[in-house]
């Protein structure tokens, strides 16, 4: 724990010394305080653990400590892993009522909020060092999970992946979950996503990482094709059916003059599209 | 088709009703079968190909397609049976003047 220990004061041989220990939960606990015969200086220095703490406090999303170490990642899992467990047992048997139904809406917005803090204090640990391998673990974990696309944490999670992980060949695993659930069209995480898998796609140098990314791309591309088609049609339904009125046709004929469908407003018209083959 | 619609149009000649094409072919061969089947009626050159941008808005997948719109630009009829067409025609043409008595 030495790289998680503070010590204040100053370091003069017979001057006081705090030292002050970080759990990885954020909390700071006073673990030593040396007499001190000069009261004067002692209230110095309780101020600046005052001050300190209460820094601490107000940057609790964002801790900010020198290393990100692999037992910090667990820390987040393990209280992520306490909220579910704790969201599962607060909402099993809520009576099948409106009032149960709202208290389990209740209980999800506190448990999302808790998780939506939790990806983000992982993905500020990742930023620390975000080369390191824990830094890599925590955006996997946090990219594992695909509420999180939709939480603030999900586009910094994948700006850094992108940034520093693109090259790494254990990438295919985050790649192939953002690649099945790939933000549709509209979210804000959607363009963050797909840069990291065209990055991962381009210039990851595991076959594997990279096959996931193509084939999420593909998958992706046949969605659109279908959401064109299935749009058109919709439109054929809507506006190209019996009782609609016609969409405006507007051209040039074979020798170029221009002439359009309302110029025979009035006229009862066939239209018919056709072809000398 | 064309012989029906030739005989639709001369028929129809002198009343209200207009019959225009949309046409997927290239220029030319437009130009040689408007030539060679006696086709009076105008049509829009979509483009040359069945991709073009009259076929697309209206989503037409199979050629050929038909349109019958009343006097007020209404959808009334999409791809009528043959024998159907001249009957609707003339019922659109007699609503469009009962709607002008009233």
């Amino acid at each position: 724990m030495a790289a998680n220990e503070f010590y204040i004061g100053s370091a003069r041989a017979g001057q006081p010394k705090l030292q002050v220990k970080q759990t990885p939960a954020n909390a700071f606990i006073i673990h030593k305080v040396q007499a001190d015969s000069d009261n004067r200086q002692t209230a110095v220095a309780l101020f600046f653990i005052f001050v300190l703490s209460s820094t601490t406090c107000a940057a609790d999303q964002t801790p900010n400590p020198t290393v990100p170490t692999p037992d910090r990642l667990a820390a987040i899992q393990q209280a992520h892993k306490e909220a579910e467990t704790g969201y599962a047992k607060a909402s099993e048997g809520l009576p099948d009522t409106p009032k149960g139904s709202e208290r389990g809406e209740d209980l999800w917005k506190e448990f999302d909020k808790k998780q939506s803090d939790l990806f983000m204090a992982a993905v500020e640990l990742a930023r620390i060092d975000p080369t390191s391998d824990t830094a890599f673990a925590a955006l996997e974990w946090v990219l594992t999970i695909p509420r999180a696309y939709y939480l603030p944490a999900g586009v910094p999670a994948m700006e850094l992946a992108t940034a520093h992980h693109a090259t790494n060949p254990k990438v295919g695993k985050i790649i192939a979950w953002l690649g099945y659930y790939t933000p549709p069209e509209g979210e804000a995480s959607r363009s963050a996503a797909l840069t990291l898998i065209r990055a991962v796609a381009d210039k990851n140098p595991n076959r594997i990482a990279r096959g996931q990314a193509v084939m999420a791309l593909a998958w992706q591309a046949k969605q659109q094709f279908a959401e064109k088609e299935a749009e058109q049609e919709l439109y054929k339904l809507r506006y190209l059916r019996v009782g609609k009125l016609a969409p405006e046709v507007e051209g040039e004929d074979v020798d170029g003059r221009r002439f359009k469908l309302s110029d025979y407003r009035g006229k009862v018209v066939m239209i018919d599209f056709w072809g000398d083959w | 088709m064309y012989p029906h619609e030739r005989s639709l149009v001369k028929r129809m000649e002198g009343r209200p009703f207009v019959l225009l094409g949309v046409n997927s072919d290239p220029k030319e061969r437009l130009r040689r079968a408007m030539k060679k089947e006696h086709i009076t009626w105008r049509s829009w050159w979509d483009g040359g190909g069945t991709a073009g941008p009259i076929a697309r808005k209206w989503n037409v997948r199979g050629w050929p397609t038909v349109y019958l719109l009343d006097h007020k630009g209404l959808i009334r009829a999409k791809d009528p049976p043959e024998k159907e067409l001249e009957r609707i025609v003339d019922q659109l043409l007699k609503e469009r003047i009962e709607e002008k008595i009233k």
